[in-house]
């Protein structure tokens, strides 16, 4: 994400935003991962 | 049945700092010991199953007995075997393994075994020992949802691995992306909400229900593997080891055989390398490799009648593909060449309505499938 921003931002913009990406998607993950609807389980291949 | 956390949590506590922290001489062998460690907590069957076909594809080759040719026969033929016993679902599967269960990994190692059999018959393979090929096959990042990584690809990592911040900043990006594919797109989205939404639609718009309840398969499917993809290879970089890249957006390839080099890209070389390449150079019929190895990779998912359907599938797409590709170029005043959009249109069909006959239990259930979908 990062070099990807990074391209078209200042640097310190970019680090901020990709931070906040992060913890956005961490945050998501989280909230899903407790619920049952995101309970995963490894598929048996 | 494993749940990933622990798997994540597992690996991010206790094999990355033993990875790193230890003296060097250590590190790998700790990566070994911890996943066998893991393996053995979760799944003491398994890990017995992996260390014996191990074994049997290992020493065989030191064998008096045996010619090579003799040995990487045996060295195939037990992974296959072990392999069929507990992958069968044909009809006359019933013994002590069915309560047992699948060994976890199982389809993974028995290729990864298949691999270093004909690589060692072929003496392709760098100078390695037993407990190399034991590290190979217990890394636990990989062990058990793929890719299937290469020997001499790893045994290179374990040489030249060295800390690098931006390896791990990457690698713990793509733990996070896999886990956004699995758990919010795959869980979340494609199996309940979209699922309930289906389940509401179904009543009033039986056949569009059905429609998209197909598409919903074939997406869950691939948003769920191309995550665990993401997180095994996120781990590898975690522990200083670039496993190669599963997916590569395979929804928008304009044509089968395209589709093919995308999704699950690792299963998909493993059969270029060891089905297709060998039957096209005994055989000169292209068409016929193809045909065989489209049926090994339907089968490796299970060996059973319809993933047998399935893989002829997808040979069949491939060869109609081939063939229309020679049409087009003899006659392109006859034949016209498709804009790449509708490719990717029809590829994406042909691949989604084919999962119909795996998705469904039975063959009566694939016919009403198809029946709901045309009325």
């Amino acid at each position: 994400m990062y070099s990807i921003l990074s391209r078209y931002l200042p640097g310190r913009v970019a680090g901020t935003l990709t931070a906040f990406w992060y913890v956005f998607l961490a945050l998501l993950v989280l909230y899903y991962a407790f619920l049952p609807s995101g309970q995963f389980r490894y598929a048996h291949w | 049945m494993l749940v990933l956390h622990t798997i994540v949590f597992f690996s991010l506590l206790l094999l990355v700092p033993a990875a790193w922290l230890l003296p060097e001489r250590w590190q790998i062998s700790a990566i070994s010991l911890l996943t066998a460690a893991f393996l053995l907590y979760v799944a003491p069957i398994s890990a017995l199953m992996l260390l014996l076909t191990a074994a049997a594809s290992y020493w065989v080759f030191k064998s008096a007995w045996l010619r090579p040719a003799g040995a990487v026969l045996l060295a195939i033929g037990q992974a296959v075997a072990v392999w069929m016993v507990f992958k069968s679902e044909w009809p006359t599967h019933a013994g002590w393994w069915t309560q047992v269960g699948v060994p976890l990994g199982l389809s993974y190692y028995t290729f990864r075994q298949i691999h270093y059999a004909i690589e060692r018959y072929k003496q392709t393979l760098p100078h390695h020992t037993w407990a190399d090929y034991l590290r190979y096959l217990f890394f636990l990042p990989t062990m058990l949802v793929g890719p299937i990584n290469r020997f001499p690809d790893f045994l290179r990592d374990v040489r030249r691995r060295r800390w690098d911040a931006a390896l791990v900043s990457v690698g713990l990006e793509r733990v996070l992306y896999g886990y956004v594919k699995v758990v919010v797109l795959g869980n979340a989205l494609f199996t309940n909400h979209l699922g309930h939404l289906l389940t509401a639609l179904e009543p009033q718009h039986p056949a569009l229900a059905t429609y998209l309840g197909i598409l919903r398969f074939a997406g869950n499917a691939y948003v769920q593997f191309a995550g665990y993809s993401d997180i095994a290879i996120g781990l590898s970089l975690l522990l200083g080891f670039r496993t190669g890249e599963n997916f590569a957006a395979p929804f928008l390839a304009p044509n089968l055989n395209d589709f093919w080099k995308r999704y699950h890209i690792s299963l998909s070389q493993w059969c270029r390398d060891y089905v297709f390449s060998p039957l096209l150079s005994l055989t000169r019929r292209p068409m016929l490799a193809i045909a065989a190895s489209m049926l090994v990779l339907g089968l490796w998912h299970e060996w059973s009648g319809r993933y047998l359907v399935w893989g002829a599938l997808q040979g069949l797409g491939i060869l109609f593909w081939h063939q229309y590709q020679k049409f087009a170029e003899k006659r392109p005043n006859v034949v016209p060449v498709l804009p790449v959009w509708l490719g990717v249109f029809l590829t994406l069909h042909f691949y989604c309505f084919s999962c119909v006959i795996i998705r469904e239990p039975s063959w009566q259930a694939v016919a009403h499938t198809f029946y709901r979908l045309l009325s």
